[in-house]
């Protein structure tokens, strides 16, 4: 389905949610530049190989230097397929909202990459919306360095909503 | 082909998307809890596997200055810096 950027955006976020509620499944994002052209290459028949090795001709390349490339989004989750292109002129808008839609959306990983087994532990039952009370996280996450427990206090609530 | 540092997948990613621009696609896989990218050109797989939000950043980061040169009207010979 191919959609405006906008419309994209907003469809993929419900992709994001779909996953989020099954709790299953991949989602994935391709991203590829797009020159205008949908169907791929025919492959040279034989004498087209012979007649291109004797005569090298350069029209792809002067077809390459008049292109305005553009950007092909695409996304799949289960059987949903979507797809997007971006030209030049909104990429900027495009990109912006494409990355905060990822930050937003990628928040099941893990917080930190260096901890202890403890903190891992914690952190997993955050993210994995065990019912615990906010104060057994914090008090699991106090176990470890102070510093830790800075950065994972704000989180940890916002998280049991 | 896994690499295992991000610094290093960033290297080659964007060395082999340079050499071939329009062959080549960024694949994001994200799964429960983890988070899969891979650039290939169909020659070569580079994939780079990771379950920690930090990366995240840098992978959104490395794809918005992708998704840049991708758009732009720079053709393959062009070899710009991408931070």
């Amino acid at each position: 389905m191919l959609l405006e950027s906008d419309n994209f955006l907003l469809e993929l976020t419900k992709l994001f949610q779909q996953q989020r509620v099954k709790n299953s499944g991949s989602l994935s994002l391709v991203m590829k530049r797009y020159d205008g052209q949908t169907k791929p290459k025919p492959k040279l028949t034989k004498k087209q190989r012979l007649e291109n090795k004797q005569t090298p001709t350069n029209a792809p390349t002067t077809a390459h230097d008049s292109v305005e490339y553009k950007c092909l989004v695409r996304a799949t989750f289960g059987s949903k397929k979507l797809s997007t292109i971006v030209s030049s002129k909104d990429i900027n808008r495009f990109q912006l909202a494409y990355s905060n839609l990822l930050k937003a959306n990628m928040d099941t990983l893990k917080k930190k990459a260096k901890e202890s087994k403890a903190t891992g532990q914690a952190s997993a039952n955050a993210n994995s919306n065990v019912p615990s009370s906010p104060r057994m996280a914090t008090n699991a996450a106090s176990t470890s360095s102070a510093t830790n427990q800075q950065k994972k206090t704000p989180t940890t609530p916002a998280k049991k909503k | 082909m896994f690499v295992q540092s991000w610094d290093e997948f960033a290297k080659q990613a964007e060395r082999l998307y340079l050499n071939d621009p329009i062959n080549c696609r960024l694949c994001l896989k994200y799964r429960n809890e983890m988070l899969i990218l891979r650039l290939t050109d169909n020659h070569t797989c580079l994939q780079y596997k990771t379950i920690y939000a930090q990366d995240v950043k840098k992978a959104e980061k490395f794809m918005s200055s992708l998704l840049r040169h991708m758009a732009s009207k720079e053709g393959p010979e062009v070899t710009k810096k991408k931070n």
